[in-house]
């Protein structure tokens, strides 16, 4: 029993110093980016630092003191990833729940657009997504960014896996014979049901938006509705000298809030995920 | 009180379509439509700064099928997703296994998953700006580690004779295509790893009781309940990082000169598509063609891999499971 | 009294037929650029002698800025009204068809104004853009490093080392000798690329077809011989090593010294680059022609073809890009070298620029600008250089032969451009 165990410990000893080293590897990079927000210019190419820099005010300034506020992109960001969050989840929950509790014509083609439109680079539509919304005369405009969420394929395929192994028909029909509708059934018992599922997909869904440049690039040239990302891109306007440490400021302020965010909501993709198994 | 039944069926099933139709109208507009622009466009010359176009048939397809940089592209494309995934499998599964194994009683297990998924909140924009600057040449702190810390240099030859010199990184084909891989494993493990500990969760826990009741030890546990049973799930996980890996442009865009440098080795498919269609001649059409090009080979992939991989796994599935 | 009102309604006509043929130029004008520049020109300048104009500004970073005005200006959709353009993609849209015809301000100016933006900015013998900037290059080199290598640190005397490309290649070797190797000529290669792109006889495209100019293939060479000898500092340009050889703190992996010699930089290289990044070697720099007349950069104003408000937009343009006042302001507050030879005849004895030692640069880039070649820029040049950059590299670095770099690089260009 005694070097059983003594092999557990020291195969123990050696999978502790393997993930020590994976989580050092994970955190250096974003503690370095983190870091460099408060160092000058000279000290960031000069070379990489643990200790973080005085430099932070500086930097501040050569981030707010260009043609925009660094606040209003901040809550531009964070509108934009809140209702595309709601949006993308709600309806996608909604979609899930329809094609997981009902029968009815055509349900399974409309499941096997959905695993095919997964597949579909997305770069094959934005061409063909900028003309369009060109022609609709929204440019400029937070409604083509939000409202194409609605159909989040990749949402409605997690939540409807979801369902399936969590929810028993028996609660619907229980729910039904107590004469509520089935709107309303969804919104009051279903939804609180796959809550860890969507609490999964809301942080994924929160980060993917707070993080995308692209699209609202594209659509946007009004300064003053400029996301984050956006405003961080600008400091390299600058055409003369690219002003690092304020563009890592950016980044940082960019970051913290999804840590944080991150922080609190991280115990629900491990519950959420997990409790899609099959229990016994 | 009892209504028909199959009539109240039918009608309760009408809600079905109430539930999928914002789903489907916001699909049919800002998803398909786009598409079907995109696809209309391969078969043009739409081209630069104009709006009108010709319809040109085939031609784009047959450009696409004997361009040599498409297919080295795609063959880019593959061989750092190849460097990514496998790696990050083996990891992950590795790091799972560990993890769920009750003999081993691992602590802080919550806390390590929190922190390995930590890369993949990073934009790829800041990732690629670090990186960058960490692998600088001649003067990046990874030169410098390894000139001044450790002594290593590189050795040039100026005017006949031998100089030491750092490293310049990414002039190398392997060593930038070795970064961009690592960036995207550094970003994804920690997703894999939940993934898969999900699915290990899912397995039920009498399997492995019977097992070490027979006499099992972990490496056999291992092999015979665990990867089997696994096998749905790695085969999503092989699938979905596939389909993203076919996609790979922001690292390899934001890493090289946005064209892929050195010798365009780190183009990856849709990098190219970029090039095409946002640079140089503003070809959209050409652009569109590969975008296509490279969701067929997407799907091709996709069923040879649910082909040869699927089967089996449901044959194992039933013979593990015994009676169920 | 009649003949009073006679010549008092006479003379309302004639006042209100006055006020209509000025036709003022009013309304709203969206304005997008990349810098500043034009945001303080319209602030400082532009707004206060036209009240009755109101402009909307938006600033998009230069490597952002085409794909942002692309998508505009092929739908229509939200196009600006006046825009600018910088040099590495103005030809692009002076060639595409979608920009307002100025050919009339142009002739209005030419007489007095720099004959190659004029060129730059005319497509098919049309003018689609004009720009309130000259932006020759020249040599610039640290005086000290002159005296101590050279024997001496007057412009006329360096420039009789580096009168052409061999005579480069020589001096460089005697910095090289002379001190030991602690001294390159330039910190990048990639420093001689403008003047050997100017150095040439013809386009990148002729008729159709790719040309490679036999001044790029000496560029080739040259970059290869600068490596190979270790003339050259092995920065890039625009990096931190680069800045640092201007501030004469460059060191190598060993941590020795690394003098640079010279720098190739246009006009606005010297107020945005050479100033502001090496302000305590003020004082230690001069300029020279170089080897070859070169322009490099600039900024040109145009406006949509399909703008609502024509007439302000092209008032705007004539007053950003030729007006005598307000360029000479500019030239006054920035010492940015302007357009307009009326103005620059009339300031650039004024000059003395104590960065440059008391060197008068204004004078010396009058007589450069003369010669730079504006035809030489066309729509395809960045993507083309791109791709050329790739090839040079590889061949410097002794990746391929130069005969295997220029075919790649000439499939490279087949297959994405279609030349």
């Amino acid at each position: 029993m005694k070097s059983a165990n003594s092999a557990l410990n020291v195969k123990r000893f050696f999978i502790y110093i393997f993930m020590v080293l994976l989580v050092l590897i994970a955190i250096v990079p974003i503690y370095l980016l983190l870091i460099n927000a408060t160092r000058t210019n000279a000290q960031i190419n000069a070379g990489i630092s643990l200790i973080p820099g005085t430099n932070a005010a500086y930097n501040w300034h050569a981030l707010t003191s260009r043609s925009f506020q660094i606040t209003q992109g901040f809550f531009n960001s964070a509108y934009l990833a809140v209702m595309m969050t709601l949006f993308g989840v709600y309806f996608s929950a909604m979609t899930a729940y329809g094609l997981h509790v009902y029968t009815f014509k055509g349900k399974r083609a409309l499941w096997g657009a959905i695993l095919i439109i997964m597949m579909l680079p997305s770069s094959l539509s934005f061409i063909g997504f900028y003309q369009f919304v060109a022609k609709l005369h929204l440019l400029n405009n937070y409604i083509p960014l939000i409202v194409p969420t609605i159909a989040s394929a990749g949402t409605v395929l997690f939540l409807r896996q979801y369902l399936q192994s969590v929810l028993s028909m028996e609660l619907v029909d229980a729910a039904r014979i107590d004469g509520a509708g089935e709107f309303r059934t969804f919104n009051t018992i279903i939804l609180p049901i796959i809550t860890p599922a969507v609490a999964a997909q809301s942080i994924f869904s929160f980060v993917g938006s707070w993080n995308n440049f692209l699209t609202p690039f594209v659509l946007i040239s009004n300064t003053k509705k400029y996301t984050l990302p956006m405003l961080v891109q600008m400091l390299r306007g600058d055409i003369y000298r690219t002003e690092y440490g304020g563009i890592y400021l950016g980044i940082a302020v960019s970051l913290v809030p999804i840590i944080i965010f991150y922080a609190f909501m991280s115990r629900f993709i491990i519950s959420g995920i997990t409790m899609g198994g099959v229990k016994e | 009180m009892k209504q028909k039944t199959i009539g109240n069926e039918t009608r309760i099933n009408r809600w079905g379509y109430f539930f999928v139709l914002p789903f489907v109208l916001v699909f049919l507009l800002f998803n398909l439509y786009p598409t079907f622009y995109t696809f209309m466009l391969a078969f043009t010359d739409l081209r630069g700064l104009r709006v009108d176009f010709k319809f040109s048939g085939l031609d784009n397809f047959v450009k696409l099928v004997s361009d040599q940089y498409f297919w080295g592209a795609v063959g880019n494309t593959f061989i750092i997703w190849g460097w990514n995934f496998f790696p990050q499998l083996g990891i992950a599964l590795l790091l799972s296994i560990w993890l769920s194994d009750i003999r081993l009683k691992l602590k802080c297990k919550g806390f390590f998953r929190a922190v390995v998924y930590m890369p993949n909140l990073l934009t790829a924009a800041s990732v690629a700006l670090l990186f960058r600057s960490l692998f600088g040449y001649p003067g990046g702190p990874v030169n410098q580690f390894l000139n001044e810390t450790l002594g290593i240099y590189h050795t040039g030859v100026i005017d006949g004779q031998q100089v030491q010199q750092a490293f310049n990184f990414f002039r190398d084909v392997t060593m930038t295509r070795g970064i961009v891989a690592f960036i995207q494993w550094w970003m994804w493990y920690g997703n894999t790893i939940i993934m898969l500990m999900a699915g290990i969760t899912s397995i039920s826990a009498s399997l492995y009781e019977s097992a070490v009741v027979d006499g099992a030890n972990s490496r056999q546990t291992t092999w015979y309940i665990t990867l089997p049973m696994l096998r749905p799930m790695m085969l999503y996980i092989l699938v979905t990082s596939m389909i993203g890996g076919m996609q790979m442009f922001d690292i390899p865009f934001l890493l090289t000169d946005m064209r892929g440098a050195p010798d365009f080795k780190i183009r990856t498919s849709i990098v190219y598509m970029y090039n095409m269609a946002f640079q140089g001649r503003n070809d959209y059409a050409y652009a569109a063609a590969i975008s296509i090009g490279v969701f067929l080979i997407t799907i091709i992939l996709s069923l040879i891999i649910f082909f040869f991989l699927q089967d089996r796994s449901d044959l194992k599935k039933k013979h593990v499971g015994g009676t169920k | 009294m009649k003949k009073f009102l006679i010549v008092l309604a006479a003379a309302v006509v004639l006042m209100t037929g006055c006020a209509k043929k000025e036709a003022k130029a009013s309304g709203t004008l969206v304005v997008w650029s990349f810098t500043d520049e034009l945001k303080t020109m319209i602030d400082k300048y532009y707004s206060p002698s036209h009240p009755d104009v109101k402009i909307e500004y938006s600033l998009t970073p230069t490597d952002q800025f085409p794909n942002k005005l692309d998508p505009v200006l092929a739908s229509g959709q939200g196009a600006p009204d006046v825009f600018a353009l910088e040099a590495a993609f103005v030809r692009k849209y002076i060639e595409s068809g979608l920009l307002l015809d100025i050919t009339d301000i142009a002739n209005d100016v030419k007489a007095k104004e720099l004959a190659y933006p004029i060129e730059v900015g005319t497509f098919n013998g049309k003018v689609y853009g004009l720009s309130w900037q000259g932006t020759p290059g020249a040599l610039f080199y640290r005086r000290s490093l002159a005296k101590k290598y050279l024997g001496t640190d007057d412009p006329a005397e360096v420039q009789k080392n580096f009168t052409d490309l061999n005579k480069f290649l020589e001096t460089a070797a005697l910095l090289k000798d002379k001190s030991k190797g602690k001294c390159v000529v330039v910190s990048a290669t990639g420093d001689l690329f403008m003047p050997f792109k100017g150095a040439r006889k013809a386009p990148w495209v002729v008729d159709g077809k790719l040309n490679v100019d036999p001044a790029m293939l000496s560029y080739m060479d040259i970059c290869k011989t600068l490596k190979d000898k270790g003339y050259e500092g092995r920065q890039g340009q625009w990096s931190e090593g680069w800045f640092a050889g201007m501030k004469g703190t460059l060191k190598d992996e060993k941590g020795a010294d690394v003098e640079v010699f010279s720098y190739f930089l246009p006009t606005w290289g010297l107020h945005y680059v050479l100033k502001t990044n090496a302000p305590d070697t003020s004082g230690d720099w001069a300029m020279c022609p170089g080897p070859a007349g070169y322009s490099w950069g600039g900024t040109w104003v145009a406006a949509y073809k399909g703008t609502k408000n024509p007439v302000a937009a092209k008032d705007f343009i004539k007053y950003v890009t030729t007006d005598d006042t307000f360029l000479e302001a500019w030239a006054k507050d920035t010492g940015d070298y302007v357009s307009n030879n009326t103005v620059v005849a009339k300031i650039k004895d004024t000059y003395s620029e104590p960065f440059l030692g008391g060197q008068n640069h204004y004078a010396a880039f009058a007589t450069m600008a003369a010669s730079v070649n504006g035809k030489l820029m066309q729509g395809s040049d960045q993507a083309i250089e791109g791709l050329f950059n790739e090839a040079v590299t590889a061949y410097m670095n002794g990746e391929k032969t130069k005969d295997k770099a220029i075919e790649d690089f000439k499939s490279q260009v087949n297959a994405q451009l279609g030349f």
